[in-house]
């Protein structure tokens, strides 16, 4: 009895430590090198800064280095001659295909024929290629097939076309309002060429507007995003005619990416044009509260 | 607590049928050179270690823990390794599913074999503690070497037969049932150039 009681106790002791061990390793290995390569595959079907994920693990939306839409990437499927295919493709503004990857671990197609559908040889072919109108040759399109595995080949194209389809719709309108305000495919426009109301979800978005204020020398006009937390989202100048070198330093990314995070400072040798561009960014946000705080 | 292990028992072979029994949980996935290497090189890591474990616990497992208690250390080790590998390389982790953490029955099979080890009183035995783990490496890695040559054609991704070979040489041995084919192949193989060289 004792004996039995003391098994029971080590055993269960020793499971403790090693649920411990797992979870601490668990807690330094994850995420971050998950995430860097799951970045990196989405990196090489449509290179893009930034990729906000609109279905989780299923639609991202991409966007470069100056916050501008650039396209779809998206994982779909499809049903395959043996079991799913697992494709992973970009798409972008004008809709052509920007790069397709098929993870082979994942791949059940039979090896040498279907299996090919994951190899380079066959998704270059669909590289440039409208998404809309992904067609086998055989089925008056113009994407050759894997010879003697048309149906790995027909599901992998009719996969992208419907994926494209689906999903064309979280396509954005690519110009300044969706590079101040990311995310954005849908704008109410409140004040006609001044203030629009943005949705994104249920519970963010947001509004833009367009505002202008004097600087050094001439008037600097700008557009600014700003959450439903008066967090503002992205600024950008529009026009301005100040000193070259020294006034036009505001448009600079890096002193307009400062907005996001707190009230920047002025630009040194610049003060007569930044400060008042940073006043006037934070006063219209002022005269627009009721539009973003409701 | 000695008795029965005397110091002089021999470093031999694992038996083949104890390796072939350790391997049965993965055979399925082994399937190429890389999955069969990163089975087998975690396998034999897990085995080793879980050995060297219950060896420096030993004095304190109660009667009749020493299997539960290399259980729980293979599992534990096992499902480390699992961790490690799905922040190295995601894809190679789907890939092995839940095969790698079933090679946890791989290692409660294989402890057989280095059971006496772990209770002998004469001091550790580091080769005869590792001996069983370097063969079921062996195996898994030369079985995923073998299907991956003769089902799919390639090594290591490389065309084998040249770029404009298409299909498998052995489809069959590609599938999941392959790998028991392959090593009865291989198990038959063995026997007959060992009759041979007996006679």
């Amino acid at each position: 009895m004792m004996n039995t009681l003391k098994t029971v106790l080590f055993l269960s002791a020793a499971a403790m430590v090693g649920g411990v061990l797992i979870m601490v390793v668990a807690t330094y290995a994850d995420s971050p090198a998950v995430e860097a390569a799951a970045l990196g595959e989405r990196k090489a079907v449509l290179p893009a800064a930034d990729y906000l994920p609109v279905i989780p693990d299923t639609l991202w939306q991409a966007f470069d280095s100056a916050r501008c839409f650039r396209g779809l990437v998206f994982r779909v499927s499809p049903k395959g001659y043996k079991g799913a295919i697992p494709i992973l493709a970009g798409v972008d503004t004008a809709g052509l295909v920007t790069g397709v990857v098929i993870n082979p671990v994942m791949l059940h197609e039979t090896p040498g024929l279907g299996g090919k559908v994951a190899t380079r040889i066959f998704l270059d072919r669909l590289i440039g290629k409208p998404a809309a109108e992904l067609k086998l040759v055989k089925d008056g399109g113009t994407i050759d097939a894997i010879s003697g595995a048309t149906i790995s080949s027909r599901a992998v194209v009719a996969g992208i076309r419907a994926g494209f389809e689906r999903f064309v719709a979280r396509m954005i309108r690519c110009d300044e309002r969706s590079a101040v305000m990311p995310g954005t495919w849908n704008m109410t426009e409140l004040i006609p060429d001044t203030l629009w109301l943005c949705h994104l979800g249920p519970d963010t978005g947001g509004i833009v507007f367009k505002g202008f204020t004097m600087g050094y020398l001439d008037t600097i006009t700008f557009m600014a995003g700003v959450d439903r937390q008066g967090w503002i989202t992205g600024v950008t100048v529009l026009s301005s005619h100040e000193t070259e070198g020294i006034g036009e330093l505001i448009r600079e990314q890096e002193f307009l990416d400062r907005f996001r995070d707190t009230i920047p400072d002025a630009i040194s040798g610049a003060t007569m044009t930044s400060r008042p561009f940073i006043k006037a960014v934070y006063s219209y946000r002022e005269r627009f509260r009721t539009y973003w705080s409701r | 607590m000695n008795q029965g292990y005397p110091a002089s028992i021999p470093a031999r072979w694992t038996p083949f049928w104890l390796v072939v029994l350790g391997a049965s949980p993965v055979i399925a996935v082994a399937t190429d050179l890389i999955q069969g290497a990163v089975l087998g090189a975690s396998g034999a890591v897990v085995l080793i270690l879980a050995g060297l474990v219950t060896r420096l616990a030993r004095r304190s497992l109660p009667t009749g823990a020493l299997v539960p208690f290399v259980m729980i250390t293979a599992v534990v080790l096992i499902s480390i390794i699992g961790v490690l590998i799905q922040a190295l390389d995601p894809d190679l982790r789907r890939g092995l599913g839940i095969y790698l953490p079933l090679q946890a029955v791989s290692c409660l099979v294989m402890a057989l074999a280095v059971e006496p080890e772990i209770k002998n009183e004469n001091g550790p035995r580091i080769r005869v503690l590792v001996f069983p783990a370097v063969q079921y490496a062996a195996l898994v890695c030369a079985l995923g070497l073998v299907r991956e040559a003769f089902g799919h054609g390639t090594i290591l991704g490389w065309p084998l037969f040249g770029a404009g070979f298409q299909g498998s040489p052995v489809l069959f041995l590609s599938q999941a049932p392959g790998g028991f084919m392959a090593l009865g192949l291989g198990a038959g193989l063995y026997r007959l150039v060992r009759q041979r060289h007996r006679a």
